[in-house]
């Protein structure tokens, strides 16, 4: 108990200064700089939500980056509204939408769960580029009116921060309580979760869905930040980086995907000017973590990534899965 | 001539399935494992050919420990295991199924199983279910092996096949030990010599399978989930 | 005028199938979706480019592209994937990374610029099909097409290799209780997936260009194939290409941006509705085991 106590006033002492240290004297270009790191910070916590707390790969996480960044976009320019009340709303808006993509989704699981997030991305990304009525096509979207005080550079980051201290903090406190515990447990072993109750299918949707979401709150933060919306945001690229981001920061914590996502943003548009190879370097320690980290810098681990009882697994003994709830390579 | 069990045990993603497994087969006979769903029969057949991991105890072919061999070898020291969902490769026409039992020409198991014949060149997902599991034990029959692990061989299968079943697994006793995983308690009783009857992970009573009724166990371990299946 | 429409699609399906084939084929015994394909693919493409450019003729251009990919795939596959045999996940995931590797590295060496591509002789020429010049490069992917398709046929329906091959396709833990070693099946099947990649690679070049982007661009195409065709199906793998080749080939005579689209959706549309495609088997199905 007196461990609690030093701890939340230094934890407290610490995010305000992360938030606010802007004030404190920061050149506007270095401000602008970590703001990028810190959405994509947001970002990268959205899919260890998907790649630690569900143990399932999507390739297509993209989608929601997207889906907030063209939200965002559409919504203000036809209503005018303020930007972080559009945020708001879209971030709201994705849950249901995500909810049913995910449930469709997850009829299938493993590489064939990777497949089809990967082809709906793409799809997604295809259309976008291609209505360019609506989205503006390879050109994008620009000219967005953005509410003023976002011209601020010190407010157009403490906003993201604070969301990210926030958003750190509350999943930190979920992942130890029951809520928490039901998601680990349907993630490490699904049959053994259903004899309790739990249905694998509802808890990782759920799951998902407040990923997707919280993808779209970093993708309209990231409109507000570029001042513009492009297709080369929601496409692969993009779901690959982010992906590399939580391997090498770790999906088994929730603070390692976020340093991850803040320093490889910082390290890649501070060095491409004098390193002109920064993503071969990246895959090979990406490479070199998957092999030997398995659970990325964030924590060390002798073990795998996480059981992913898939069709070759022959180590997996138990009961084979009901034909009809398993339509993916794996129980 | 033995095949041993002593004080297995084994888990299934970090859950305690076996705590307390100890038999021993001899060549020359059908011994059935017993027990309702759940009770760990076929995790103990898993466990005998490596697919799941031992946590504690030995697994002993003759008197060799098997330690942590790896299942093809396994496969290739004698030990064969057909699985309750058929081991047979549905893709795979009969006697591409034989060829991969590893030794001998398909044509001799002709002899033992002549109902192959006409079914040569068909792939086996198009057999009936009693077909193929006819072809599982003759892929069995065709690898040599002494060591036969067979997991609930009677499911699903009509009286008359299964009377040719228990006939086919009666001529291989001559040569092999058999275990046969069963829940058809009247095939069993046909078809077995001895019994053990296995309860919540461990082995809990053995003997000559005419003795099984009256097992002090006998009740608690086949309470529910058993069939009483027609006469074989 | 249609024949042409035609001829050019079935000439897009025999790349597109020895593109796939090599990947449902990994698949199915591995249980990896092989990204590192993409990879081998951008190595024999520009390896290709490069013997091309050396005065070599194209099958020794080809065959030595082919070669390239396939060390470089046994050397991924025992460093990288051997160790992370019980981590399906983990194998996933390295295969990723060398597809984005290889991609950079080919980016690093030769720069992101087109490239072109030197074809000589026969190989540029065209012929009238249909009253139009028809390229007769078309033609000679077609008979490659064939070539392999009918190689592989004889590998894994000839040869008692192949049969072993197919049970580890078909069921890795029914094969092993049959006494069949797969790990080294694992490593063959790696390898050959990974030369197949390199012979697309260097068909692709004459016709789609040398870039460093062509891997990630048929990354996409593969997918749809092996979805539709069902992973670990050199047959569905075939039909799929067809279907593919042919719909790319006639919806993008009339509606060029959809192509891409339409296929897409289908592939979406089948995971959805029947993941195993046309001819691969149930994915909760396969390699099930008893309680």
């Amino acid at each position: 108990m007196r461990r609690r106590g030093v701890l939340v006033p230094v934890l407290l002492l610490l995010s305000l200064l992360f938030v606010f240290w802007p004030w404190l004297g920061g050149s506007p270009y270095l401000v602008n700089l970590v703001t990028g790191g810190v959405i994509w910070g947001i970002f990268a916590v959205s899919y260890d939500l998907v790649l630690g707390w569900t143990g399932e790969i999507s390739f297509g996480h993209a989608l929601w980056f997207g889906v907030g960044i063209y939200g965002v976009a559409l919504l203000v320019q036809g209503t005018h509204w303020d930007t972080m009340l559009a945020l708001m709303v879209v971030a709201l808006a994705t849950i249901p939408l995500a909810f049913v993509v995910h449930l469709v989704s997850l009829r299938l699981r493993g590489a064939y769960f990777a497949m089809i997030t990967f082809a709906v991305a793409e799809f997604a990304y295809l259309l976008v580029q291609n209505a360019t009525s609506l989205t503006g096509g390879t050109n994008g979207l620009t000219g967005i009116l953005l509410s003023p005080y976002l011209l601020s550079p010190n407010i157009l980051y403490a906003l993201p921060a604070a969301l990210l201290v926030i958003v750190v903090l509350s999943l930190r406190a979920v992942s130890r309580r029951r809520a928490g515990r039901i998601v680990h447990a349907v993630r490490d072993n699904p049959t053994r979760a259903a004899l309790f109750g739990h249905s694998e299918v509802l808890v990782k949707a759920i799951t998902l869905s407040a990923s997707s979401a919280l993808a779209a709150l970093a993708g309209g933060l990231y409109l507000a930040y570029q001042g513009m919306a492009f297709p080369d945001a929601m496409g692969s690229q993009t779901s690959f980086t982010v992906l590399l981001m939580v391997v090498i920061g770790g999906a088994d914590s929730i603070w390692g995907p976020a340093v991850a996502g803040i320093g490889l943003y910082l390290l890649e548009n501070s060095l491409t000017a004098t390193t002109a190879h920064w993503s071969l370097w990246l895959g090979v320690v990406y490479v070199l973590v998957v092999r030997f980290l398995p659970l990325g810098l964030g924590g060390l681990h002798t073990r795998g990534l996480w059981p992913w009882r898939q069709r070759v697994a022959i180590l997996q003994g138990g009961p084979a899965p009901a034909a009809d709830q398993n339509k993916g390579g794996q129980a | 001539m033995t095949l041993e069990l002593k004080g297995v045990q084994a888990r299934l993603q970090g859950a305690p399935v076996l705590h307390a497994v100890d038999l021993a087969l001899q060549r020359g006979e059908v011994l059935a494992l017993l027990g309702r769903n759940g009770a760990g029969k076929t995790t103990t057949l898993r466990t005998i050919m490596g697919l799941t991991d031992l946590s504690s105890g030995q697994v002993t072919l003759e008197g060799m420990s098997l330690g942590t061999l790896p299942t093809w070898q396994r496969a290739r020291t004698g030990l064969y295991l057909v699985p309750e969902d058929g081991g047979v490769f549905q893709e795979m026409t009969v006697l591409e199924n034989l060829r991969l039992s590893g030794r001998g020409q398909p044509e001799q198991v002709l002899g033992a199983f002549p109902e192959l014949r006409p079914l040569w060149q068909r792939r086996a997902a198009l057999l009936s279910g009693g077909e193929r599991k006819i072809l599982a034990l003759a892929r069995a029959a065709l690898s040599g092996s002494r060591w036969l692990l067979i997991d609930e061989p009677s499911l699903g299968l009509a009286p008359a096949v299964l009377r040719r079943l228990g006939q086919a697994i009666r001529e291989m006793r001559a040569t092999c030990g058999i275990l046969l995983v069963e829940q058809n308690l009247r095939f069993a009783q046909a078809v077995a010599d001895r019994y053990v009857l296995m309860q919540r992970g461990a082995t809990v009573d053995r003997g000559q399978i005419a003795d099984l009724r009256q097992s002090p166990f006998f009740a608690q371990a086949m309470s529910f989930g058993s069939r009483e299946g027609d006469p074989a | 005028m249609i024949e042409n429409v035609v001829l050019a699609g079935i000439s897009l399906a025999a790349f597109y199938f020895v593109l796939s084939a090599g990947l449902s084929l990994v698949f199915g015994i591995m249980g990896v979706l092989n990204f590192a394909s993409a990879g081998y693919f951008l190595l024999g493409l520009y390896a290709s480019w490069y013997l091309l450019g050396h005065h070599s003729g194209f099958l020794l251009a080809a065959v030595g592209a082919g070669v390239l990919a396939g060390v470089v795939a046994l050397i991924v596959e025992y460093v990288l994937l051997r160790p992370l045999y019980r981590n399906p996940g983990g194998q996933l995931l390295t295969t990723l990374g060398v597809m984005l590797i290889l991609s950079e590295a080919v980016n690093w060496v030769f720069g992101p610029q087109i490239q072109q591509e030197p074809m000589r002789g026969i190989l540029a020429a065209t012929v009238p099909i249909g009253g139009l010049p028809f390229p007769v490069y078309r033609i000679v992917l077609i008979g490659s097409g064939l070539l392999i398709y009918g190689l592989l046929l004889i590998l894994l329906r000839g040869t008692s290799l192949g049969l072993r091959v197919r049970a580890g396709v078909e069921s890795q833990t029914l094969a092993e209780l049959s006494g069949i070693r797969v790990m080294p099946l694992r490593s063959l099947v790696y390898a050959l997936g990974g030369v197949l990649a390199g012979l697309a690679g260097a068909l692709y070049g004459p016709f789609g260009g040398v870039y460093p982007g062509a891997g990630a661009d048929t990354l996409l195409l593969t997918f749809i194939v092996v979805v539709i065709g069902g992973l670990g199906s050199v047959g569905g793998t075939l039909v799929a290409s067809l279907v593919i080749g042919l719909a790319e080939a006639l919806v993008g005579f009339y509606a060029p941006n959809l192509a891409l689209t339409v296929n897409v959706l289908a592939m979406i549309v089948v995971l959805v509705l029947r993941p195993q495609g046309l001819l691969g088997q149930a994915p909760g199905r396969r390699d099930t085991h008893a309680a």
